[in-house]
C-alpha cells in the first residue's frame, strides 16, 4: 500500500487557494521554481495517520484553457503531473464563476474535493449551499472551511485522507440537448479513432469543441477533419464560433446547478456593505488618483524610516564587526585582513543593509494585495498607463520599481502579454529605486542646500518622464503598435491575516537575500581583488587594479563633468549596488575630510546634477540585469544595459551643458 | 457604443470586436454577446463592471473592444 500521495490545490484567483494552503501544511513549505521558467512553486506537506501528503499550490486560474503561464503550469500539472488527489478551492461567496473550473476538472474525472472556502462570508450574505444533496448529485466530497481561521482544514484533510484511499469519479453531467448532441458525435467518432488517448473520450470531445490547441494535437489527422465538420455543423447552427458557444454552454450548465443547490436568502435590512462603500473612495473618479499617491507616498515613508531604524542598526553592527576583526587580525597578514574586513564583513555587510527596506516594502505591498487594493490602483492608473501603450495591470510592477528593481522585475510574470512583460520589464530601471537616495541626498544637500528637496523630486520625476517616453518608443518601433488588453477581477476588501502578510513578506525577502545576495556577494569579492591587486598596493588606490581601469575609463566622462578616474571608480563599484557609489567616493575623494568638504573640489553645481542624472539612469545594478536575464532573456537583458547606457550618456550630457548656462 | 464610454447602469454586450483568444477569455468569465452586465465606476476609459456576480476590472483597451447598448 502506497503511503506518499501529492495533493494539487487549484482554483481561481482570489478564492483563497492560498490560505487553504498555509492551513494544510503549516510551517512544512518550501518554495523553488516551475522547471524551466521562473513562476514560484509552493509546496508543503503535512501527515495524517503515517502517510505523508505532498502538496503542490498551483497557480490561480479560471479555466484550463492556457491563456497565460500561470495557466499553462497549472494546467500541464493537473493534466500530466499525476496529483493522486485534486483540492479545487472555490469562492462560496461567487459560486458560479468558480464552479466553471470545477466542471472542467469533472470532465476530466479527477479524483477531487469541492472546498467551499469563505463559508463565513457566504453565510453573512446569506447564501445557502445544500452541500448534502449536492455531493450526491455531482459524486464528489464537498467541504466549507474558513481557510483564514482554519475552520474545517480537519475536515478536508480527512477528505483527502478519504480519497486517497478510496478513489472516485465524478459524475458525468449533461449538457442541454442542443449542444449535448455535439458532444456525443465527436466521442463517437473519437471511439472509432485509432489513437490511444490517455484522458478521458467526453473531455477531449468538449476540447475539441473549444478548438482547444494542445488537445487538437493528440488526435490524428482523418479524425481531426471530421470533428472540424462537426464544428461547422455547430457554428452554422448556434451561429457563433464553437468556443464561445461550449463556455455559454457550461455557463448553463451550471447555472442549472447552482438553481438547484444554491439559495440566496436576502439578509433583512440593508446590510452596510464595507466594500461599497470603500469602492467609492478608493476607485472615485476624482479623488481616487490623489488618494493612490497618498498610500503610495505613506508605502515609501514606512519603508524608508522603519527601513531605516534596522538599517541602521545593521551597519552599525557591521561596523563594530569590522573594527572587532581588524583589532583581531592585527597581526595577520595585511592580504587576509583586508580580505576578511573589506571583503566579506564589507560585502556581507552592504548587502544585508538593504534588507530592512526590503523587507518592509514586500510586507507594505503584500499587505495592499491581501487587503484586494491593486486591483483598484490597476483601476485608478489605467488610463495614465494607456497613454503609453501599456495597462494598468503593469503599473503594480513599476511601483514595486521605486523601493528595488529586483522584485519589481519580478512582479512582471503576473502580465499575461509577453510583450507587455517584457516591455514593463525594460522599463522598470528607470524608477529610481531606494539605493539611488543616499547619493541624491550627499550631492543635493551640498551644492543646492534650502532646494535640496526639491532637486530631489526633479529626479523621480525625471525618471517617470523618461519612463513614458521610452515606453512609448518601444511600443512603436520595438513591439509595434498593439493595444494592450486587461480584465482583472476586483476582490472585495479583505482584512489580511497577520500569518499571511508576514509569511509572504518573510519569504520573498528570503528569496531576495539568496538570488540577489549570491551575485552581490560575488561581485564584491571580485571588486576587492581588483582593488588589493597589485599585492602591496593601497586597497582601491591610483596604482590597484581597479584604479588603473578608473584612469582608463575617466576621460569618458569628461563631457558630462566628471572626468575624475576616482568617480568613474565609484560608478563601476555602483553597478554592484548604488549604494556602494556613495561609499567608495567617501573614500577615494574625501580621505580625512568628510565627503561634502571634499565634493565641491571636483564638482560643480551643473555637474553634480549631471552626475546624479547619470546615476539614476546607468544600469541600476547587476542583480537587477540578473533578474531581467531570468524573467525575459539574455537578449532583453543586454538590450537594456546598451539603451540604459547611452540614455544615461546623452541626457546627463545634455543636462550638463543647459545646466552650465543656468547655474 | 463602447464600453470605455459607459455610464453608471445596466449594458447588453452587442459585440466583442477580437480575435480569439480575447473573446475566450470574456467567454470563460461569463461575458459574451447578450450578456448583461452592471458599469459600477467608470473614468473615461477603465470601467468597473459587475456580471454573474463577480466584479471586475476592465482596462481602457479592452473596454474599447466590447461594444454595449444600454437596458431600461
Amino acid at each position: 500500500m502506497k503511503d506518499e500521495f501529492v495533493v494539487a490545490i487549484c482554483g481561481n484567483p482570489n478564492s483563497g487557494k492560498t490560505s487553504v494552503f498555509n492551513a494544510l501544511t503549516g510551517s512544512h513549505q518550501t518554495v523553488g521554481n516551475w522547471p524551466g521558467v521562473t513562476v514560484e512553486r509552493k509546496e508543503g506537506f503535512f501527515r495524517v495517520d503515517g502517510r505523508k501528503y505532498t502538496v503542490v499550490d498551483l497557480p490561480g486560474t479560471y479555466s484550463l484553457t492556457a491563456n497565460s503561464l500561470d495557466e499553462r503550469i497549472a494546467r500541464d500539472f493537473l493534466l500530466n503531473g499525476e496529483p493522486d488527489v485534486i483540492v479545487v478551492v472555490v469562492d462560496k461567496t461567487n459560486m458560479e464563476r468558480n464552479l466553471y473550473l470545477v466542471l472542467e476538472l469533472m470532465e476530466m474525472e479527477k479524483n477531487m474535493v469541492i472546498d467551499m472556502n469563505m463559508a463565513d462570508e457566504a453565510e453573512k450574505k446569506g447564501i445557502k449551499v445544500d452541500t448534502v444533496n449536492m455531493s450526491k448529485f455531482i459524486n464528489l466530497p464537498i467541504v466549507d472551511t474558513v481557510a483564514t481561521t482554519k475552520e474545517g482544514i480537519d475536515d478536508l484533510k480527512k477528505v483527502i485522507y478519504e480519497l486517497s484511499s478510496n478513489p472516485t469519479k465524478p459524475r458525468r453531467l449533461k449538457y442541454e440537448d442542443r449542444f449535448e448532441k455535439y458532444v456525443v458525435k465527436v466521442e463517437n467518432l473519437l471511439k472509432d479513432s485509432s489513437r490511444m488517448l490517455n484522458y478521458p473520450l467526453r473531455w477531449i470531445a468538449i476540447k475539441l469543441l473549444e478548438k482547444d490547441e494542445y488537445v487538437s494535437k493528440l488526435v490524428d489527422d482523418e479524425t481531426m477533419m471530421r470533428v472540424q465538420k462537426i464544428i461547422e455543423e455547430l457554428e452554422r447552427n448556434y451561429g457563433e464560433s464553437s468556443e464561445i458557444v461550449t463556455a455559454e454552454a457550461r455557463y448553463a450548465l451550471i447555472h442549472g446547478i447552482s438553481k438547484e443547490f444554491v439559495k440566496i436568502i436576502p439578509t433583512i435590512g440593508k446590510r452596510f456593505n464595507l466594500t461599497d462603500r470603500l469602492d467609492m473612495i478608493f476607485t472615485n473618479r476624482i479623488i481616487g488618483l490623489p488618494i493612490f499617491f497618498l498610500i503610495m507616498w505613506a508605502v515609501f515613508q514606512i519603508t524608508y524610516w522603519f527601513g531605516g531604524m534596522f538599517s541602521d542598526l545593521i551597519d552599525e553592527g557591521f561596523n563594530q564587526l569590522r573594527i572587532f576583526f581588524s583589532n583581531v587580525l592585527s597581526g595577520a597578514p595585511v592580504f587576509l585582513r583586508s580580505f576578511i574586513v573589506d571583503g566579506v564583513i564589507g560585502g556581507v555587510g552592504s548587502i544585508l543593509v538593504f534588507l530592512p527596506n526590503i523587507f518592509f516594502l514586500f510586507l507594505a505591498i503584500s499587505f495592499l494585495g491581501d487587503l484586494g487594493y491593486m486591483a483598484r490602483a490597476a483601476f485608478v492608473m489605467d488610463r495614465i498607463m494607456h497613454l503609453m501603450g501599456l495597462h494598468g495591470k503593469a503599473f503594480i510592477p513599476m511601483l514595486l520599481g521605486f523601493g528595488c528593481n529586483v522584485p519589481a522585475v519580478m512582479a512582471t510574470r503576473t502580465l499575461e502579454s509577453e510583450k507587455d512583460r517584457i516591455m514593463t520589464a525594460l522599463i522598470i530601471p528607470l524608477m529610481s529605486c531606494s539605493a539611488r537616495l543616499p547619493i541624491y541626498v550627499i550631492f543635493a544637500g551640498t551644492f543646492f542646500k534650502k532646494n535640496a528637496g526639491f532637486v530631489i523630486f526633479l529626479m523621480y520625476l525625471l525618471g517617470m518622464i523618461l519612463a513614458v517616453i521610452v515606453a512609448f518608443f518601444f511600443r512603436r518601433f520595438l513591439f509595434k503598435w498593439e493595444k494592450s488588453l486587461f480584465i482583472m477581477e476586483l476582490p472585495p476588501f479583505r482584512m489580511p491575516s497577520f500569518r499571511n502578510t508576514f509569511g509572504e513578506a518573510w519569504m520573498r525577502s528570503k528569496m531576495f537575500l539568496t538570488k540577489a545576495g549570491t551575485v552581490i556577494f560575488s561581485a564584491v569579492v571580485i571588486i576587492w581583488i581588483m582593488a588589493s591587486l597589485p599585492f602591496g598596493v593601497e586597497y582601491g588606490s591610483e596604482n590597484s587594479f581597479i584604479g588603473y581601469v578608473g584612469k582608463a575609463i575617466a576621460p569618458v566622462f569628461a563631457p558630462l563633468g566628471f572626468g575624475y578616474w576616482q568617480v568613474a571608480v565609484a560608478l563601476i563599484f555602483g553597478l554592484v549596488a548604488k549604494e556602494i557609489v556613495v561609499s567608495t567616493l567617501g573614500t577615494l575623494l574625501g580621505g580625512a575630510e568628510s565627503l561634502s568638504m571634499a565634493l565641491p573640489k571636483f564638482f560643480t553645481p551643473a555637474s553634480a546634477v549631471s552626475f546624479m542624472v547619470f546615476v539614476l539612469l546607468y544600469v541600476p545594478c547587476i542583480a537587477t540585469i540578473a533578474v531581467i536575464k531570468k524573467e525575459v532573456g539574455t537578449k532583453w537583458a543586454w538590450f537594456t544595459v546598451m539603451y540604459l547606457m547611452i540614455l544615461a550618456y546623452i541626457v546627463s550630457f545634455i543636462t550638463y551643458n543647459v545646466a552650465k548656462v543656468f547655474i | 457604443m463602447p464600453l470605455s464610454y459607459a455610464r453608471n447602469g445596466k449594458y447588453r454586450v452587442v459585440s466583442i470586436m477580437g480575435g480569439r483568444n480575447l473573446r475566450k477569455r470574456l467567454a470563460d468569465m461569463g461575458i459574451s454577446e447578450g450578456t448583461l452586465l452592471k458599469v459600477s465606476n467608470s473614468m473615461n476609459g477603465p470601467v468597473l463592471i459587475e456580471v454573474n456576480g463577480s466584479r471586475y476590472v476592465i482596462g481602457t483597451g479592452m473596454a474599447m473592444r466590447i461594444l454595449v447598448r444600454q437596458e431600461g
